[in-house]
């Protein structure tokens, strides 16, 4: 009974925060054909089209290109200055709408809409039909319309985005992270041909996206020793564009633009200035007596604002390029033409039309949200500029709505559901008022913190220091028990000091200074790096390993047991090492001296499985991995039950609970990012440490939950994952499978970022029926369960209305979108997290054991 | 192992809240309880040798004995069972190690922190300079610290022995000084490890995460040293407790509430830096320093001030 009041409570919890989620991000209402004739003004009758400036363009993107990294004295593009010195270069800092991810800013520099937030979630969804444009309108639409022959090389997101408009294409996809100069080959290699008088005339738009420069950036950040080297190879690109193409064509238009900037660090995804400011330079040989860069001398002094030339909008980009070649305008998108290249066209009545058909386009979309249309009179230039400008400014801040009774029937179910949990709390812990008094304490805490959006950012931080506190008075209390083990407690403390030191996580402080071990480890040479790694990663299996030896009694299960944990630790281990190998160096450079075993190690596999991209091979371990591993976790599932009826024999409680836990850790570990491996025995470490200190269960079983809720939480975020969107790792979502299925790929993704949280959800059992005596479990067994469930019932009430209220509160803070509502999904999968791994599985292993 | 019956509520099969008895280990008794039973001694030589005037304290006020709640001045209803209980299991090994506070005093406490705070925050150079501050800082607090020793070294002596005139400190206490001040400089190693452990950044902040230790070290440890010294008798027992805070009446101990507010301090500084404020002062280890600075400075005027309410409350009572 009280289960069911309990579930029942978890699912509306879940149900609430849905709908809160439902209200609060609202999809997106694009423009549709038939609102298109609806609302469309004609145009004036003394309206001629103007005429198009430009046959030909080459667009070069440059991943995370910074304007300081193209207009600053800190900048190394030297040809770029002289561009821009000879009237040729007319240069921007363009601001880049948040979330700072390529996708959404794809998105926005084609359709020149502003991403909502969703954008950002599906950038990480990566599924091909979500996060396509499909129908939408863009200036590639418009061009394949007007059988413009389109060539693409670079980034495969553009064939995500626009699988059906290139004539000619190769994408290059970000696998090697690491890998500086082959992604930049594999698009560069292409230039011979295209810029030939040949391949010229098959093309008549030629989209390079350039990758190197945002790998460079993610590794050592935008001072990085490599950064000089790429910005040169970037410079010597333009300079042979320009000679091959701009020089050769006068109609040629050709634009260099950064999709999004970097922070210090070389991050992106934020909203600070240095992640916000791109750079953006058209060149043509029409600007050269224009004087369009307002005399000023490139290099310009680098500056903290990023301010260099003028500061347009990215998605200004769309209205100006497809009024400079002579097609429509994408009917979504938000941005104005920029008035300086009014000056390429002479005639004024001209220069009025161009600024009438972006008005028009606009004002569509202005009556739309009105609701009515609004009349459009004859208007000068300058009121024309205002009246795109006005428009723009409205149709920008209206373009999110709340849904308010979502936002308000959620935060009173979410009320109830919190007034309802403590009502059962205060009951539960009636004659242990300090206790219940402190767990509330603690969880309030923590959720006023959502108030501060840098403590959302550095969540990371109270995590930290709630768990020193913990373990000083968990330590504390050992001190006054007696019976002291000196070397559990120092493996405690050390354990929890490595996975502190293991990954930065957090936006501020995450200082080079700060020592992060897997960096460290991702930067050993290649000569004493696999030997390191594979040192670790036997620690890693060590702990599983001799668990299943000691804990299992000896005979004929024992030895099944045996074969399979071994077959999973070489399947585990080799796909491991091969993730190490290929994708922190690049093996096949024979400049790169690997220790002999290695060599061998990847012939064997190669010879084995027959196949020569690494890719594939692992893909090849994993689907074996899997079908190995659930059998194994069925046998062992199952052990108590036929033992039991079959053999008339009990197994032992810590046997199977630190199977089951030693067997859900491989498949974990195989979850989990490569350079995260060596946390696990770190876990086991604090785990066994913490078995040894902790006091008495009967008499302290909050102690049990709080320990779970902080390591699960400190965990989490020590995997170097955050609050915000841009951490989410993705690496092993497509592990074993072979061909999309969203909900296995998205199964896969959430173990691997919620690897450490599964795990001490099951490591709390193992904790607690270990320290309980073998005949009262039948009778403790669920009450345990009911524990941890309601004290996390409580927990996740109070810290989720706290949070809901805080985004309802600052729904219009300037972080609403870049922190606030990462947090909501996150948060929503640690609902997610709390009812599958701590309620239904946790349930079902308790309930197997008989 | 002593139990006592304890309350514990739960629920039964039929979803009803039962209260039922259960078995709880003696050691998570609060700590007052604890406290009573061990801290005899120490009361009494508190009431001699309090600078107050001792008429005014009955003899048969003991708090052990007579189970008052110090701070209201009541008699405790329904713990006399349970530390009777406790007092044959514990009173013996107590016994033979009392951790003896000093009488609270406006003596104790140690002015010179908020002066060095004060010099060390107008100075400004802690924001550009940092580790060249911090360890000219340091220097004056060596200073200082090792008079502030002395006097807490008369301080104790006076009280131990009330009756005998002191002419200032002894060539041995000298010589105890003189030893006493490398080892609690050495002993900002052990808690320099500490705070590496608790999280404190390894690499290139390493020096200056030591000269935060290093300041821990003499304002936390250095006083203590002095009152309980390493050449008495049981001194291995005091400072075990000491360390695993099993002080009786330590809220009347000033020197321990000084050397706890110095760490508590140490542990709150760090609250700040995770804020977006972007100031100068953000920067490890300031606020740290700042934190058990001030921290020392609050836990000695706040254990002070709760001997005088204690001291009132009593001269109310009687």
């Amino acid at each position: 009974m009280r289960y069911l009041v309990l579930i029942f409570s978890l699912l509306a919890q879940l149900a609430a925060f849905l709908l809160f989620c439902k209200g609060f991000f609202p999809t997106k209402v694009l423009l549709t054909p038939d609102e298109l004739d609806q609302y469309s003004t004609p145009f004036p009758d003394d309206y001629i089209e103007p005429k198009p400036q430009f046959d030909q363009v080459v667009l070069m993107v440059v991943d995370a290109m910074r304007a300081d990294f193209l207009f600053s004295n800190n900048s190394y593009m030297d040809f770029a200055h002289k561009l821009l010195n000879d009237g040729y270069g007319v240069g921007f800092t363009a601001f880049s709408n948040p979330p700072t991810v390529t996708l959404p800013r794809l998105k926005g520099i084609t359709t020149g809409s502003t991403p909502n937030f969703i954008d950002a979630v599906l950038n990480i969804a990566d599924d091909e039909n979500t996060s396509g444009l499909g129908d939408q309108d863009s200036w590639l639409k418009q061009m394949f319309l007007n059988d413009w022959k389109i060539n693409m090389f670079g980034d495969d997101t553009w064939h995500k985005l626009f699988p059906d408009y290139f004539t000619k294409t190769e994408g290059t996809a970000s696998f090697y992270v690491s890998d500086f100069t082959i992604v930049d080959n594999n698009v560069t290699r292409h230039l011979d041909y295209e810029l030939s008088n040949e391949g010229k005339s098959n093309w008549d738009c030629l989209i390079l996206h350039y990758l190197g420069l945002d790998h460079i950036g993610h590794k050592g950040g935008p001072n990085s020793p490599n950064m000089p080297l790429k910005q040169k190879e970037m410079d010597q690109i333009m300079e042979r564009v320009f000679n091959e193409v701009v020089l050769q064509n006068p109609n040629s238009l050709f634009i260099i633009l950064g999709d999004h900037g970097m922070n210090d660090v070389g991050n992106h995804g934020g909203s600070s200035t240095a992640e916000t400011s791109a750079a953006l330079m058209l060149v043509s040989q029409k600007f050269k007596n224009l004087n369009l860069n307002n005399n000023i001398e490139s290099p310009i002094t680098w500056n903290h604002d990023y301010n260099y030339f003028d500061k347009i909008d990215q998605i200004d980009l769309v209205p100006t390029l497809t009024e400079l070649i002579g097609l429509n305008i994408p009917i979504n998108n938000l941005g104005s033409f920029v008035p300086k290249f009014l000056n390429l066209y002479n005639d004024e009545e001209e220069q009025k039309n161009v600024l009438i058909k972006n008005a028009l386009q606009l004002k569509v979309l202005l009556d739309k949200s009105n609701g009515k249309i609004s009349t459009f009179e004859n208007m000068e230039i300058d009121q024309l500029i205002e009246y795109i400008n006005s428009a723009k400014e409205e149709l920008l801040s209206s373009s999110s709505d709340y849904n308010y009774s979502d936002l308000h029937l959620a935060l009173a179910v979410y009320l109830l559901m919190t007034i309802l949990s403590f009502i059962i709390f205060g009951l539960y812990f009636k004659g242990q008022f300090f206790t219940a008094f402190f767990d509330v304490v603690f969880f309030v805490i923590y959720s006023v913190n959502f108030i501060a959006s840098s403590m959302v950012e550095e969540e990371h931080h109270l995590w930290w220091f709630f768990t020193t506190i913990f373990f000083a008075y968990i330590i504390f209390k050992r001190f006054r028990i007696g019976s002291i083990s000196w070397i559990a407690i120092s493996s405690m403390m050390i354990g929890l000091r490595l996975l502190k030191a293991w990954n930065n996580s957090g936006q501020k402080h995450n200082l080079k200074a700060n020592m992060k071990l897997s960096t460290y480890l991702s930067q050993l040479p290649s000569d004493i790096g696999p030997n390191v790694y594979a040192g670790l990663l036997v620690l890693s299996f060590l702990p599983m390993v001799l668990h299943i030896n000691v804990k299992t009694e000896a005979g004929l299960s024992m030895n099944i047991y045996q074969v399979l944990i071994a077959m999973l630790t070489c399947l585990v281990g080799s796909s491991k090492m091969l993730a190490y190998l290929s994708e922190n160096y690049n093996i096949n450079d024979v400049s790169l001296v690997f220790p002999k075993w290695c060599l061998k190690f990847i012939s064997f596999l190669k010879e084995t499985t027959q196949l020569e991209d690494y890719n594939k091979i692992n893909n090849v371990l994993f689907s074996l991995l899997q079908r190995v591993w659930l059998f194994t976790i069925i046998i062992q599932l199952f052990e108590p039950m036929v033992s039991k009826f079959i053999f008339k024999k009990k197994t032992s409680i810590t046997h199977y609970f630190s199977n089951v836990l030693g067997i859900i850790t491989f498949v974990l570990i195989s979850q989990t990012n490569y350079l995260n491996v060596p946390i696990f025995p770190l876990l086991y470490l604090i785990l066994f440490g913490f078995a040894y200190t902790s006091p008495n269960y009967s008499t302290n079983s909050n102690i049990f939950n709080v320990f779970i809720l902080l390591l699960q939480n400190l965990t989490f975020f020590q995997f170097g994952s955050t609050n915000s969107l841009s951490s989410v790792d993705l690496t092993n979502s497509f592990n074993g499978l072979t061909n999309y299925n969203i909900f296995l790929s998205g199964l896969l993704t959430y173990t691997c970022n919620w690897a450490g949280p599964i795990f001490w959800s099951i490591a709390h059992l193992y904790l607690t029926f270990s320290k309980i005596p073998q005949d009262r479990i039948q009778s403790m067994k669920w009450k345990i369960l009911f524990d941890k469930l309601l004290f996390n019932f409580v927990f996740y009430c109070t810290s989720g209305l706290l949070l809901l209220g805080c985004c309802y509160h600052l729904r219009f803070h300037l972080f609403i979108w870049t922190v606030f509502s990462p947090k909501i999904l996150y948060f929503l999968s640690w609902l997610v997290c709390n009812l599958v791994f701590d309620t239904i599985i946790s349930y079902i292993i308790v309930a197997l054991y008989v | 192992m002593t139990t006592r019956r304890a309350k514990k509520v739960s629920f039964n099969k039929s979803s009803k809240i039962v209260e039922i008895d259960q078995e709880e280990d003696l050691n998570n008794l609060d700590l007052e309880i604890e406290n009573q039973n061990s801290s005899r001694f120490n009361n009494d030589k508190n009431n001699e040798s309090n600078k107050f005037n001792n008429d005014d304290f009955d003899d048969d006020f003991d708090p052990d004995t007579m189970d008052i709640d110090l701070t209201t001045g009541k008699k405790r209803k329904g713990r006399a069972a349970a530390r009777a209980d406790a007092a044959a299991g514990t009173a013996e090994t107590d016994d033979k190690a009392p951790v003896e506070a000093l009488a609270t005093s406006l003596g104790l406490i140690p002015y010179h922190l908020p002066l060095l705070l004060y010099s060390i925050l107008s100075d400004g150079t802690i924001m550009n300079d940092t580790a060249k501050a911090i360890q000219k800082t340091f220097f004056n607090l060596i200073a200082i610290a090792l008079i502030y020793s002395v006097l807490v070294g008369e301080m104790a002596k006076l009280q131990r022995n009330p009756n005998k005139k002191s002419s200032g400190p002894t060539g041995a206490e000298f010589l105890y000084t003189s030893i006493s001040f490398p080892i609690s400089v050495a002993l900002s190693i052990p808690i320099y490890l500490t705070f590496l452990l608790f999280g404190a950044p390894a690499g290139p902040l390493n020096t200056l995460t030591f000269y935060l230790s290093a300041h821990v070290s003499l304002i936390s440890f250095f006083p203590l040293l002095n009152v309980y010294k390493f050449t008495d008798k049981n001194a291995k027992q005091i400072w075990w407790k000491l360390l695993t805070f099993q002080v009786p009446n330590w809220k009347l101990n000033q020197i321990y509430c000084s050397s706890l507010g110095g760490l508590i301090g140490c542990w709150l500084g760090v609250i700040p830096i995770p804020l977006d404020w972007d100031r100068d002062w953000q920067d490890w280890p300031i606020t740290l320093l700042i934190g058990s600075y001030a921290g020392a400075f609050v836990g000695s005027v706040a254990s002070y001030l709760y001997g005088l309410y204690v001291l009132s409350k009593f001269k109310k009572n009687t």
